[in-house]
């Protein structure tokens, strides 16, 4: 019986040990699947080659002294099970990532690195929070914000953003056939810029904004003589291929050529 | 350049198919000139109306009454070959020379209808193929683990010829539910298409107000205000009055109310 | 396989085909026949009746003749006949109060918007004439050089006439928007 109480107190103290050496980062194994976020203010995910889901915090985290022994949790009953004040659940091919701690308050960041090819969604119905940052990624992002920009870099995945107040920024490193883009902001910028080659069938609106455009567009001219007149641009780049769909209701769309 | 000349040029100028240098000439006199600048746009809003105006769509009774009528002249068809085959035939050397005769029709009629066979495969392939075609968009449009492929079978719907009922449906059920914005904001770019047809526009009344998604929300009321239809008016002030409403949807509906002003 | 080569076949007694190019057109020619007589029941009659004609007198189509030419040209000829026969009934011109009766009914789910409504009374007090080729040029969309082929005309010719249409329309329109 002794050895075993020792047993388990060396244990506990190498997983508190390892639990501090780690606070500010966590991992999980992963290679493919979707990997979610919930209300996750501050986010940069960059995508990169390898097997793991690293997530580091980086910046002041105020704990408050009395804090000390116990362990946030939330209203929805999520406890903090990564030691950098989030929630992780593994459902197989969905892994999902919830906030637990506010941060509204303070100027920390996540910075998450995850293997290239694993889908991204992103749902921030808040109003806290900086811009969102993704690179680097191959495959599906989903992203829908209502106050956070969404800036999008080296990526070639399907795309589906939206946002009701933030702008979108997108530069794609190449489009591929059945690969639609649809980047939508209701009150701000959509800008996106895309390989010259790029093959596609585009629709560019914009309600009570300006389209701008240094690519050659190809008008569609389906079975008449005339040109569309009105808020909504269709028109092919390089012959026609894959949909993108770019749209502001209130502000500007600006599509460029790389 | 005399008025009536100027205003076929007006035309050609919306239409976009003057040459450069008429184009400028055309676009200065806009510019210069109000009474051209008035009638430039007067021109602009007919010409585009019509363009936009939204195409009625059989229902399903037409195509239904037309397969009927064609294996009506299908049946009647062949019912004429088999009097032919049938004509009574009595002395002799008739008999022989009807055998030898059918015998050369029976090959010819074996080769042409070899032929016909060919033919109707690939007739057939065509119509399998565009059938293929209808059900993988449906298929897309049901598919759950994946947005991206919601939003091409959304998208490709509306170069197929046109969507039918079932596609539609489908349609209207993501506006309403679906997971993703975008894929959402698709369905409605593709459904103010149909809007005369009375399933969608109805659809697209009652989501304007039931409607849960903000973002989609906003795009409802942009496009919807611009019909200038009294209901749509009513169900502006409905979400202007609805406490649940968030209000950057409600800033939107008043731009909305303005419009009918 | 092109709209020639199905309609060919289609005269040479493989009538099933008639079945594709029935689903390759049958909207347009609704759209058309609506559009002209504002009337969804008379345009689906119509409709029915050019695939009728199509599979009747499929002897008489050409196959050097674009397919589309030929089956507008079968619907004017549908619609003329129409016209014909209900001279008695209706003028030239389809009177204001008679649009108003139909379009309350089955055609009001169409013209959804102020504009669209007075864009459909304003086509209704044009010439019949000039409301098909407005209804070929601008709402279908076809091209001066299809329009000339199916109305036997030459382009230019075409030409003028969707733009007198067109001026026509514009002034009835903006006329009735000012009442």
């Amino acid at each position: 019986m002794k050895t075993v109480t020792a047993t388990l107190f060396t244990l506990l103290f190498f997983l508190h040990l390892s639990w501090q050496a780690t606070a500010q980062e966590y991992k999980l194994p992963l290679t493919s699947g979707t990997l979610k976020f919930n209300e996750v203010s501050n986010l940069s995910i960059e995508g990169y080659n390898g097997n793991e889901l690293v997530i580091t915090y980086t910046g002041q985290k105020d704990i408050p002294e009395r804090a000390k022994g116990l362990r946030p949790i939330n209203s929805i009953g999520l406890e903090d099970n990564t030691g950098v004040g989030l929630s992780v659940s593994d459902s197989g091919n969905v892994v999902e990532v919830q906030q637990v701690v506010n941060q509204h308050h303070n100027d920390g960041r996540y910075k998450v690195r995850v293997p290239a090819n694993v889908k991204i969604q992103i749902s921030n119905r808040g109003v806290h929070g900086n811009d969102i940052d993704i690179s680097n990624l191959q495959n599906e992002i989903e992203v829908s914000t209502l106050h956070n920009s969404i800036s999008l870099e080296n990526i070639s995945g399907p795309t589906l953003v939206n946002s009701v107040h933030g702008s979108i920024t997108a530069d794609f490193s190449a489009v591929r056939p059945d690969n639609p883009v649809s980047i939508i902001s209701v009150h701000n910028d959509v800008d996106v810029a895309l390989p010259a080659d790029t093959k596609a069938n585009l629709t560019l609106a914009s309600q009570y904004g300006t389209i701008y455009t240094d690519m050659d567009l190809e008008y569609q001219k389906a079975s008449g003589n005339m040109r569309k007149i009105s808020s909504t641009i269709e028109g092919t780049l390089n012959g026609g291929g894959t949909a993108i769909v770019l749209k502001s209701n209130h502000n500007n769309v600006y599509l460029r050529k790389k | 350049m005399n008025p009536d000349k100027m205003k076929e040029k007006l035309i050609d100028y919306i239409d976009g198919l003057l040459p450069e240098a008429q184009r400028q000439e055309i676009a200065r006199k806009i510019e210069e000139e109000a009474a051209w600048r008035q009638e430039y746009e007067q021109l602009r809003e007919i010409m585009y109306l019509m363009q936009e105006s939204p195409r009625p769509i059989p229902d399903e009774q037409l195509k239904h009454d037309f397969e009927r009528l064609l294996q009506e002249e299908i049946r009647f068809q062949q019912e004429e070959r088999s009097v032919v085959k049938t004509l009574p035939v009595s002395p002799a050397y008739w008999r022989y020379a009807a055998a030898v005769a059918l015998l050369i029709v029976g090959v010819l009629a074996g080769l042409f209808v070899h032929k016909q066979a060919v033919e109707h495969e690939k007739a057939q392939a065509l119509l399998q193929e565009r059938e293929a075609t209808r059900q993988r968009i449906l298929t897309s449009l049901h598919e759950p683990s994946s947005a991206s492929r919601r939003l091409s079978g959304i998208l490709a719907s509306q170069t197929n010829n046109g969507p039918d009922q079932e596609i539609l449906t489908a349609l209207i059920r993501i506006l309403n539910h679906d997971d993703n914005t975008n894929v959402r904001l698709a369905a409605l770019q593709v459904l103010v298409q149909y809007r005369e047809e009375p399933l969608v526009y109805q659809a697209l009344l009652t989501s304007l107000v039931t409607q849960d998604d903000p973002v989609v929300q906003i795009s409802l009321i942009n496009t919807m205000a611009a019909f200038k239809d009294q209901k749509v008016k009513e169900n502006l002030q409905k979400i202007i009055n609805d406490e649940t409403v968030p209000d950057v949807v409600k800033d939107e509906a008043h731009v909305g109310l303005f419009q009918f002003s | 396989m092109t709209e020639e080569s199905l309609m060919a076949a289609v005269k040479q007694g493989d009538l099933q085909k008639a079945s594709l190019l029935f689903d390759l057109y049958h909207r347009r020619l609704y759209g058309f026949f609506t559009r002209v007589t504002f009337d969804r029941e008379l345009g689906r009659d119509l409709t029915q009746n050019v695939f009728y004609r199509l599979i009747r007198y499929r002897h008489t189509y050409k196959e050097d003749m674009p397919f589309q030419s030929w089956i507008f040209q079968m619907a004017r000829n549908v619609y003329a006949d129409h016209h014909r026969k209900n001279r008695m009934l209706f003028s030239d011109f389809t009177p204001a109060e008679t649009l108003e009766e139909k379009t309350n009914s089955p055609m009001e789910d169409i013209m959804q918007s102020e504009k669209e409504r007075l864009l459909h009374t304003a086509l209704s007090k044009l010439p019949a004439d000039q409301r098909e080729i407005l209804v070929l040029s601008r709402f279908e969309q076809m091209k001066y050089e299809e329009i000339a082929r199916i109305m036997n005309l030459t382009v230019a010719n075409v030409k003028i006439k969707v733009h007198r249409a067109i001026l026509k329309l514009k002034e009835i329109y903006f006329q009735l928007e000012k009442c």
